[in-house]
């Protein structure tokens, strides 16, 4: 590790430590956020809600997103123009579902714009163009609903099948 | 286990136990920040509310179809527990401002502030899930009153703090710049904190992401506007009372300048422009009328300075300064006619020091202009409307207002002949610009032109000049100032002078290859000039004149010169302004003879008497056919000068006197001359010019009308009336009767008629 | 359980909803009840709203639903109808697309949606390459589009007519809406360009509300002038035709306009900031007029009840200052106009006289085009520039002096039938009632009908016989003139010449080789017109696609589906009249 390069510590849920890059590390407000408040005290740092695996895919995905410009705040619109997804974020995002959404979760806890919403852009690939049913097998969903409400409810949304 | 360092985190679904958590970590942020918050604590705060707002308790199974629509996401509860404890918090701090006034109260004000933005800030940051996400959906769904943490946090300051000390902190405050204005030292970074405050609570209520200075302006600026009105005022009318004005209005400049100042030192840059204003109103607006009532004394004094203070203030504010422009104007337009009167008392006066005493009072004023009013158009303007108004109607144009013109032009011509005082160039220059500036107040510039074109006549012809380029140093002034319209007879003028020069080059040589010997013997050195009829104000000769043989040959000689070059053009001989000189060898009492200077018609006189000593008046006017009065007065310079006697003692030059050659004649001089002028000729020279003057505006007027009728075809009669005053206006300005009368004539003239309804027609 | 798309926190879920398209989140709806919650939000179906349509008719008065609170609206149903819309639309112009016959309804039936219309519109202006017809339907959609654009801003020169108030920047901003390049399709947006232009004025000075109306009037112009947003460049031609177009002017980066159209900017921002601005009708040069309010003076001091101060004058195009009335009434006395004619030339004009005045000098630029055409293109169309100026002249005119209307109807009406026939409704609703009573009524209607007429009979189809050589050359070829040298797609034929005998003696069809009986081609020329054209000056070129002028291709698809790279010709889009090419 160069020492020009500031790091800290990420202690994991399960209790691991990681070494991050501090810009890397950055990438997440809250931790961007908390040394701007706190100042670097050089002991662990505590991610009570993201274990090893999933944390270190997370910081993969920062450490490659070093450089990207810095968000420019809560700018919904301009975010959702697109579901297109850059090739290394979408074979970044070859896992299995439960990866996934661990990644999506630890993304919006550490408050990482950027990773959430290419977490999210899969989910939505993932939905798309489907029928319910297929939804329903994707993801293992149970269906709960009555058939009088089933029906119902399929009469309501008519309008989207062509 | 790594948690086990970690604080007891609370269960994410228990609302209870999560605030209890929270509010223990936003405490110490609040209250002991000065201690540090350790890294686990702001971890497992920011967790804390994560994780209460992401737990699934709302979104339960089981419910039923209809899709409960304005279910909100998680986090109101907390946000309202936030509310609640950061109201309670302030009640504390209003309770323990309560023993603080003045100096005390702004520090504990200023302290409180800090601490609680420095917390605001990390609370902030510690709740940002909640911003992120529940007050974000609130915002979208257009609910009023929900803010992001930090800006709640200043709301909350306003509502539950700030409302209630407001009044005591602009107190201290403003006993702070009172006690400053009067001149003791006094900490102004607190008062600049507190601007900051005031400033941080401008909150845009429908976009917490913008601010306005509302809450500044409305409890800052506002008390802080009155108090500096109500200090001014006082102070002013006091001071007012007890020094003179020329005081005060130093006083004021003074404290104008320490206001600008201090909103740059303290205030916010907002305020400026109404502390301006206020300061204006009271310092000056209200004591204008004093100001300005000292306004004459100053111009009396010539106080420059004060005058230029004056100017300064009264310049800022609205229409301050119409008033002394009034005053000025009267000023300048009295003290050029207490001028001019100076200058009429005495009878004899010249016109030189009537342009001087002119030129005195507008170089004056102008430099006050220039140095006390800034050189201010509007200034200018009245320094120009009295010059003009003294120009051209004061005591000496009492009797006739081309007075002035006239004695302008004489001006110029005693400049600009041979013998004036002006020696150097450059000077002569300065003097001619000098000439020009009171030439642009004159009204009747076209009674300037007639002057002027007849001295320039006569210094041409004379050769009198001073020299050619101050000549065309003079045409060029006027040309820009009039037009080439207005000095194109002045330039043909010049002109034909130097093609004159040339004629008479070509003249001699040509002699040379004609004359012979016996020619060249009796020749007459001789120069001629040829003036162009249409360009100079010359008449004909007024008398008959019969030449001396000499001089006659010496003319057909020129003529046949001159016809030969150009064939078919005439050639009237001005006698009047021929001139020449005659050696008087009979008189033996010198060596060198006398030289006479002399006019033709005397030279013709004297000829004669080559013949015999002793010529009676009727044999002389016979011989040179003069009119008598010409031969007589020009008698009467020849007897005043003692070249001729008359034989009848005391009478005057008139039939049945005869003359005798006077042998015994002495002078100083061996050079004498007797080319004066009559007086006579100079008066009705003088009238003469003014009736040319009156022809000539009938012609303008007539040509204008005419001009316009021809391209318009139809107008009206006041309309017409107008336009021709725009047209001529340059040249003098026209009395309406004179128009009107020059209608009527050429309607007589069938130039135009008159239809129906005040209209004007042209006849082509 | 293993963590699921239901085990995501619901902002989450509303974030992958944005990014679904909403049938999708219709499909989720019906998985299961836990998702009801999540796809019923009405933040959803406003952001649905929001980013699948841009832009809304009128009738939706959009910019209040979107002030007003989330729940006063029911944005799913809205999103849904609007849904259902689009669809409808886009059958309607596959269904234009598929056969010549009854374009005219199908036509108005898309416009009638109005604004609702121009999404669908504007998504198959630019279509996918690879699509089947996509000449065809990037003609079709222009056509559409600007149709739509004109049917907004026809109506707004009608209400002028009839005397309702009509503000002055959106009766001079309807010529905008005849341009497709002007990028304009409603007059909301020059408006909201306007007020951009006030606010920024009013962010520059914020102090100019405190100001007398002389200062205002002064301070407008110097913004205005200073920021370039009035005048023309000096080495630009004063005539040239995008300067008479307020929307153009005020997008275009130089802002060049004419002095109408300044004084037209300068009013919108003069009123907007409280002064009562109007453009004054002086010969020649378009002038502002600015009077003070009832009972001040322009300097606003008071006047006393009732009383009116005199107003001053502004040539915003050329002067920061005022311009002193009497240069203005020198200059009238100098053309010798009467008392009462000055009054009127210094007054202010009316909304009416302005567009008028607009559409006259939009005339005389058309007519001045070849003088400095010097191969430049101008950037806004010709053709388009004068149906507007035709329009609006026709729709403002004195009434009382017919002689003008007849002479301009049969020009309005020729452009009408051969570059824009979709506006027939407009003819119909707009242009004949101004007839009513005259002798041109019946010619009208009568040519109306017939075009109608032709549009409803389905086309007679033109089979080719088994003779090879009778028709020698096929739809859709490309050939160069042999005469002309114009290059043309054949766009049609006939087995001998089918024009009257009078067109065939005029242009001595006598007189060709193979004379009348020959195979005659309708043809489509690259400069947008159609020609008649014998069989022996038909030169075939089989050109590469990138040989083929821009132009051509633009109008191709008026019969064409797309061209055929292999074949090298374009593909007919007109087999209902010739199947078998």
């Amino acid at each position: 590790m160069s020492s020009s390069n500031p790091t800290l510590v990420f202690m994991s849920s399960d209790g691991v430590e990681i070494t991050v890059d501090r810009d890397v590390a950055e990438r997440s407000l809250l931790i961007k956020n908390m040394l701007e408040d706190l100042g670097e005290t050089g002991e662990a740092i505590p991610i009570p809600n993201v274990n090893e695996a999933v944390l270190k895919k997370v910081i993969e995905w920062c450490a490659h997103h070093k450089n990207d410009p810095a968000s420019t705040g809560d700018d919904d619109d301009s975010r959702r123009k697109t579901t297109d997804i850059d090739e290394w974020d979408q074979k970044f995002m070859q896992v299995d579902q439960e990866m996934l959404f661990e990644i999506i979760l630890a993304a919006n806890y550490l408050d990482i714009k950027g990773l959430l919403d290419v977490g999210c852009k899969t989910v939505a690939n993932m939905i798309k163009g489907k029928s319910p049913e297929e939804i329903r097998k994707t993801f293992n969903i149970q269906n709960d609903f009555t058939p009088e409400e089933e029906d119902q409810i399929r009469r309501e949304n008519e309008w989207a099948e062509e | 286990m790594a948690p086990s360092l970690m604080p007891q985190a609370p269960h994410k679904d228990d609302l209870e136990q999560t605030w209890a958590f929270l509010e223990k970590g936003i405490d110490s942020v609040m209250l002991k920040l000065e201690e540090g918050v350790d890294m686990k604590t702001y971890m497992a705060l920011y967790t804390a509310v994560h994780n209460f707002c992401t737990s699934q308790k709302a979104v339960s199974n089981g419910q039923g179809l209809q899709a409960h629509r304005g279910a909100h996401l998680l986090g109101e509860e907390l946000y309202k527990l936030l509310g609640h404890y950061l109201s309670s918090h302030l009640g504390n701090v209003f309770k323990e401002s309560q023993s603080h006034t003045d100096e005390a109260l702004l520090a504990f004000y200023i302290r409180e502030w800090v601490r609680y933005t420095t917390a605001a800030k990390y609370i902030n940051h510690l709740f940002r899930y909640l911003n992120r996400h529940w007050v974000k959906r609130e915002i979208d769904e257009g609910k009023k009153n929900v803010f992001d943490v930090y800006t709640l946090h200043l709301v909350k300051w306003k509502d539950d703090f700030f409302l209630q000390v407001h009044k005591k902190v602009m107190d201290a405050v403003l006993n702070l710049v009172e006690k400053q204005r009067n001149g003791e030292t006094i900490e102004q970074s607190q008062i600049k904190s507190i601007v900051d405050s005031f400033v941080s609570l401008g909150l845009d209520e429908s976009d917490s992401t913008k601010s306005t200075l509302e809450v500044y302006r409305y409890y800052f600026e506002k008390p802080f506007i009155a108090a500096t009105r109500a200090y001014y005022e006082n102070e002013s009318r006091r001071f007012v009372s007890e020094n003179s004005v020329v005081e005060y209005m130093k006083k004021a400049e003074a404290r104008l300048g320490e206001e600008k100042a201090r909103v740059g030192l303290y205030l916010h840059p907002d305020i400026s422009k109404h502390l301006t204003d206020t300061c204006l109103d009271v310092l000056v607006t209200n004591h204008s009328e004093v100001l300005r009532e000292e306004f004459q004394v100053l111009l009396d004094n010539e106080r420059q300075e004060d005058l230029a203070r004056m100017y300064r203030l009264l310049s800022r504010i609205k229409e301050g300064l119409d008033p002394l422009r009034i005053k000025f104007e009267t000023h300048v337009r009295k003290a050029g006619l207490v001028a001019v009167e100076k200058v009429a008392t005495d009878d004899s006066f010249e016109p030189k020091m009537y342009v001087d005493a002119l030129l005195q009072v507008h170089t004056r004023y102008q430099s006050l202009v220039n140095e006390a009013f800034n050189g201010e158009s509007e200034f200018v303007r009245s320094l120009d409307n009295a010059c003009r108004e003294f120009v051209n109607r004061n005591k000496i144009c009492a009797a006739s207002s081309t007075k002035s013109p006239e004695l302008l032009a004489k001006y110029t011509d005693s400049l600009l002949k041979k013998g004036s005082k002006a020696a150097e160039e450059t000077e002569l220059e300065e003097m001619l610009v000098q000439i020009m500036t009171v030439f642009k107040y004159i009204e009747d510039k076209d009674v300037f032109q007639k002057f002027y074109s007849k001295m320039l006549a006569k210094r041409l012809v004379h050769v009198s000049s001073v020299s050619d380029d101050a000549e065309t140093s003079m045409i060029s002034k006027l040309k820009e100032a009039c037009g080439f319209e207005y000095t194109n007879k002045l330039q043909r003028m010049f002109q034909d002078i130097q093609i004159s020069k040339d004629l008479n080059a070509s003249y001699k040589d040509w002699q040379v290859k004609v004359l012979d010997d016996d020619d060249r013997k009796k020749l007459v050195d001789s120069h001629f000039q040829i003036l162009g009829t249409g360009f100079w104000p010359l008449q004909a000769p007024s008398t008959d004149f019969l030449a001396p043989p000499e001089i006659v040959k010496t003319a057909e000689r020129f003529q046949s010169f001159y016809f030969d070059k150009h064939n078919g053009r005439k050639l009237t001989w001005l006698w009047q302004l021929c001139k020449g000189e005659i050696k008087a060898n009979y008189i033996k009492t010198t060596k060198v003879p006398y030289t006479f200077q002399v006019s033709t018609f005397q030279m013709a006189i004297l000829l004669l008497f080559n013949e015999t000593d002793t010529l009676n008046y009727e044999d002389i006017q016979k011989s040179t056919s003069l009119a008598p009065e010409i031969l007589e007065p020009n008698l009467g310079i020849l007897l005043k000068a003692k070249v001729l006697t008359i034989n009848q003692e005391g009478s005057k030059p008139g039939p049945g006197t005869s003359y005798s050659l006077n042998y015994n004649f002495k002078n100083k001089k061996i050079k004498v001359n007797l080319n004066i002028q009559i007086k006579s000729e100079q008066k009705v020279e003088s009238d003469d010019t003014h009736k040319t003057v009156e022809e000539d505006r009938k012609l303008l007027l007539q040509s204008a009308i005419v001009r316009i009728m021809k391209s318009r075809k139809k107008m009206k009669h006041v309309q017409l009336v107008q336009e021709v005053i725009q047209q001529v206006k340059s040249r003098f300005p026209p009395k309406i009767p004179d128009i009107k009368k020059n209608i009527e004539a050429l309607m007589e003239k069938d130039y135009i008629e008159r239809l129906d309804g005040d209209e004007i027609a042209y006849i082509a | 359980m293993v963590l699921s798309l239901n085990g995501l926190p619901e902002e989450i879920l509303h974030t992958i909803l944005c990014y679904c398209h909403p049938c999708s989140a219709a499909a989720l709806e019906r998985t299961a009840r836990q998702f009801r919650h999540v796809t019923n939000q009405p933040v959803l179906w406003r952001f649905y709203c929001r980013y699948h349509f841009t832009y809304w008719d009128a009738r939706h008065d959009m910019p209040q639903k979107l002030v007003n609170p989330i729940s006063d609206v029911d944005w799913k149903g809205l999103y849904v109808s609007r849904y259902l819309i689009d669809r409808g639309i886009s059958h309607l112009l596959d269904s234009i697309l598929r056969g010549q016959t009854g374009r005219i309804d199908k036509f108005r039936a898309v416009i009638s949606y109005g604004y609702d219309a121009k999404d669908t519109i504007i998504r198959n202006l630019s279509p996918d390459p690879a699509t089947d017809d996509h000449l065809a339907r990037r003609y079709y959609a222009k056509a559409l589009l600007t149709c739509l654009h004109r049917s907004i801003a026809v109506p707004e020169w009608a209400r002028l007519r009839n005397g309702e108030a009509v503000a002055l920047e959106r009766a001079l901003g309807a010529f905008d809406l005849f341009i497709p390049e002007s990028g304009y399709g409603s007059l909301n947006e020059i408006t909201d360009k306007l007020d951009e232009v006030t606010e920024q004025l009013f962010s520059c000075s914020p102090e100019i509300h405190e100001c007398t109306p002389r200062d205002k009037a002064k301070t407008i112009a110097e913004y205005l002038r200073s920021n370039n947003l009035t005048g023309i460049e000096t080495d630009r031609q004063y005539h040239c035709l995008e300067h008479n177009f307020l929307g153009i002017a005020l997008k275009d980066p130089q802002h060049n306009s004419l002095p109408l159209v300044s004084a037209a900017i300068y009013c919108y921002v003069a009123r907007k900031l409280g002064l009562n601005a109007w453009p004054c009708g002086f010969p020649f040069h378009v002038h502002v007029i600015v009077k003070p309010q009832s009972g001040f003076d322009i300097d606003g001091n008071v006047l006393g009840f009732g009383m009116q101060g005199n107003p001053i004058y502004m040539d915003p195009f050329r002067s920061d200052e005022e311009t002193p009335i009497m240069n203005l009434q020198n200059q009238l006395n100098y053309l010798g106009a009467s008392t009462t004619e000055q009054l009127t030339f210094l007054g202010e004009s009316q909304t009416s006289e302005t567009v008028l005045r607009c559409s006259k000098n939009i005339l005389n630029s058309v007519q001045r085009m070849p003088q400095f055409s010097d191969g430049q293109l101008t950037p806004v169309d010709v053709v388009s520039a004068k149906y507007a100026a035709l329009w609006s002249a026709m729709l403002l005119s004195d009434i009382s002096r017919p002689a003008e209307f007849r002479h301009r109807l049969p020009w309005l009406m020729e452009l009408f039938a051969t570059e824009f026939p979709s506006d027939i409704y407009l003819i119909e609703e707009y242009m004949v009632p101004l007839f009513r009573g005259m002798l041109e009524y019946e010619h009208i209607l009568e040519s109306l009908h017939v075009m109608r007429a032709v549009d409803e009979i389905p086309k007679q189809m033109k089979r080719r016989s088994s003779d090879p050589y009778s028709v020698r050359y096929r739809i859709g070829q490309v050939f160069r003139h042999r005469r002309y040298d114009y290059v043309a797609i054949i766009s049609g034929w006939d087995t001998e010449c089918d024009a009257g005998e009078q067109w065939m003696r005029r242009m001595g069809i006598d007189r060709l080789q193979g004379g009348r009986h020959q195979s005659f081609y309708h043809v489509l020329v690259e400069d947008g017109t159609v020609r008649y054209v014998a069989e022996e000056n038909v030169e075939l070129i089989a050109p590469h696609v990138s040989e083929l002028p821009q132009t051509l291709i633009a109008i191709a698809g008026k019969h064409f589906k797309r061209w055929d790279g292999v074949n090298r010709s374009f593909v007919s889009n007109i087999r209902d009249e010739y199947p078998d090419d």
